[in-house]
């Protein structure tokens, strides 16, 4: 038996267990992604992260070990930014395309971790609970929910409604990319899109750049030209 | 901490839609957690010279509002735009487009007065904001979640930070059943640990930001040794490992009105009551569900197999999966083997707890797909129907149960050794047997499991029917 401390509670737990097992028993709950009990405990995606206190190292809470007198804190400012950190990298390898995916509709387990970090590159389609041929973009809607921040539990497209936008632009190429590429799909130009995109900001420093941006997309998009390099 | 509400270009929408917290506010305000000192709205205006949190509602439209909002700025130690308008500039942004002359000729002598700008800016145009609530209104419980993060001492303000979309050469892996989206893989590692206690159809190549997941050579999973039993479809974070959908084909023949009839299975019921939480009342809501979105008739059965008894033994594989396992790990077997279950019928969907049996032709519906099927339904308004009919037969002879892949393994090594020379064999190859099955609901890790408990009650209560409507027919005559 060896004690630790974490936030400031003391207990005494079982040589071997891990941190994160520990901080169970006291309680406390550290946000988790890749780690799954009993089938996968090898810390590859360093959500769990906690500060050891005496080293001031951070530590993946998931697969390290209590040791006598360990001292962690589990939801300080350094903390909560390294997580931040983490999934912002985990997103620049996850490549955004909601509208397909499976988890869409309150089952993204990154969406949920991304709202309680503040990290926004997620769009409402992630939360939307309509499936393919009940997308609005299918019956011939303009919806602008491939290009806006998620987080509002896409409580529009519940009453069959189509996203206005009001939670303000995702500003990442490869989003408005992907978000061009299904609007030119279901037939939906450039003109329909900036009649309902100046809403709710056109007056933010954003607006001009993300027109700009898809107006660049959709100029591609017509003369049939991807180049995959020099986009971004 | 005392709260400071301020509006400019707005229409104090976000304020009401604080105010809907009602208990959750007036707790905090009873526990002297929080204080609200200056609202126009709520008619407080106390003399106070430092704010806490001021929130910010409305964007800034006129020269007066740039000099409030910056005293304000001065005065609070947290900073927090709320709503459309101060984050984005929102609807008073739209007079961007407007001509001024004619805005001017309505307001007349107030618009210079008051100088105007000619458009509205969000706030953070002008002052650091700490903090942005989004959204028109703004979600109530975000602004609460955020207020509580604050008297817990543990948020961190928000910074601009963005990283595009960094892989280049990305690999998609594509099969029959399922596919792996090599884009949208973080390379978390889960499904192939998973997949090494099963097949080892999957691992990782490359190195650093390369690494991906794939199949050996990257050849098709149809021609490397997948089975498409979906176990680690049920694990993958992200949805990068995914069934071949035949959702949108169901929805069209839906639409069309195509007379489809429904074959659910037990296991896929039990899943579904604990994923949306009905527990005992799943079996009449999925049937009226089923019914709502414009299936015929609905029946709830296992797959029947036929066994030719004149054989020494028998190998019944549950599924595809295991079909495949022995003709590819045990071709010496094959011969024992009889065909998987199958439905061959194009007005037939058929609803499984299998990812496998999407291998065969049909209409074939996992759990999963039957949930993103029914998520647009309202379920208060439906009424419990029973089903059509129930085709639960059991086989009438005795046989060896094999679940989990160790004790397949196991047993078709004793018939290999010559140990078990007859009998009939019932293979499952997913751990836990048909109840986790590669298309039902993705697993989590907090998630309390109650299945089993869940499929013992479906099953008595079918019973139980039987049994009472056998009871009435039995008096009448």
């Amino acid at each position: 038996m060896v004690r630790v401390i974490i936030d400031g509670k003391e207990a005494t737990v079982e040589d071997g267990t891990t941190v994160l097992e520990a901080a169970k028993k006291l309680g406390i709950e550290i946000p988790t992604l890749c780690y799954f009990p009993n089938v996968f405990e090898e810390a590859t995606c360093r959500i769990c992260v906690v500060e050891d206190k005496k080293t001031g190292k951070m530590i993946p809470s998931c697969a390290f070990p209590v040791s006598e007198g360990l001292n962690v804190e589990t939801n300080n400012e350094r903390v909560r930014s390294d997580r931040k950190l983490a999934l912002e990298v985990i997103l620049a390898i996850h490549k955004i395309k909601c509208q397909s995916c499976p988890r869409k509709g309150g089952r993204c387990e990154l969406l949920v971790l991304c709202k309680e970090y503040g990290v926004e590159g997620i769009p409402v389609c992630a939360e939307c609970p309509l499936h393919e041929e009940d997308c609005l973009l299918a019956n011939g809607e303009v919806c602008l929910g491939p290009l806006t921040v998620a987080g509002c539990d896409g409580i529009c497209m519940h009453s069959n409604r189509s996203c206005e936008g009001c939670r303000g632009p995702i500003m990442r190429t490869d989003v408005i990319k992907e978000a061009v590429k299904l609007y030119s799909s279901h037939g939906i130009t450039l003109e329909n899109i900036l009649v309902k995109l100046g809403r709710y900001y056109s007056s933010s420093p954003y607006y001009d750049s993300v027109v700009k941006v898809i107006a660049q997309f959709f100029n591609k998009n017509n003369k049939n030209e991807w180049f995959d390099e020099g986009d971004e | 901490m005392k709260i400071a509400i301020y509006k400019f270009g707005s229409c104090s929408g976000c304020t009401i839609e604080m105010l809907n917290l009602s208990e959750d506010l007036l707790k905090m305000v009873y526990n002297k957690e929080v204080e609200v000192v200056f609202s126009t709205l709520l008619g407080a205006d106390e003399k106070c010279e430092n704010y806490d949190i001021s929130l910010i509602e409305g964007a800034i439209v006129s020269e007066g509002d740039v000099a409030t909002i910056k005293d304000i700025r001065r005065r609070s130690k947290i900073l927090i735009a709320m709503g459309s308008c101060a984050v984005l500039g929102g609807v008073p942004g739209l007079r961007r487009f407007t001509n001024e002359d004619e805005v001017k000729s309505v307001y007349v002598e107030d618009y210079s007065e008051h100088k105007y700008f000619s458009e509205a800016m969000p706030v953070s145009r002008f002052v650091k904001v700490d903090y942005y609530v989004r959204g028109c209104p703004m979600n109530r419980y975000e602004l609460l979640s955020l207020l509580e993060k604050i008297l817990q001492n543990v948020w961190f303000k928000q910074e601009e930070r963005r990283f595009p979309f960094i892989r280049e050469k990305t690999l998609d892996i594509e099969g029959t059943a399922l596919s792996l989206d090599g884009e949208k893989c973080i390379t978390c590692g889960r499904c192939v640990k998973v997949c090494q206690e099963i097949v080892s159809a999957i691992d990782y190549i490359n190195r650093s930001i390369e690494t991906t997941v794939s199949t050996p050579f990257k050849v098709k999973l149809d021609e490397s040794s997948c089975i498409s039993c979906g176990q680690c479809t049920l694990y993958c974070p992200v949805g990068a490992l995914k069934e071949r959908s035949s959702v949108s084909e169901v929805q069209r023949l839906l639409k069309s009105g195509t007379r489809l009839t429904a074959y659910v299975e037990p296991e896929v019921l039990a899943a579904l009551g604990e994923e949306l939480n009905f527990d005992k009342r799943i079996s009449g809501i999925a049937v009226a569900a089923l019914k709502k979105l414009g299936f015929e008739k609905v029946i709830l059965w296992r797959p029947q197999v036929t066994v030719r008894m004149q054989d020494n033994l028998t190998i019944i594989p549950s599924s595809e999966a295991e079909a495949i396992y022995i003709q590819r790990f045990h071709p010496e077997l094959s011969k024992y083997m009889i065909e998987p279950p199958k439905i061959d019928s194009s007005s037939v969907v058929w609803i499984t707890s299998c990812l496998a049996r999407k291998l065969s032709r049909g209409l074939i519906l996992t759990t999963r797909e039957l949930i993103r099927l029914l998520s647009t339904l309202d379920f208060g308004i439906l009424t419990e129907k029973s089903f059509d009919e129930v085709k639960l037969n059991e086989l009438n002879f005795k046989t060896n149960k094999a679940v989990g892949i160790q004790e397949v393994e196991r047993i078709l090594m004793s018939v290999n050794d010559g140990r078990l020379r007859e009998g009939a064999i019932e293979l499952y190859i997913c751990n836990r047997g048909c109840l986790y099955g590669g298309g039902q609901p993705y697993l989590r890790p907090e998630i309390t499991m109650k299945r089993e408990g869940l499929l013992a009650q479906i099953l008595s209560s079918t019973e139980e029917e039987k049994r009472g409507s056998l009871g009435i027919m039995e008096a009448l005559f």
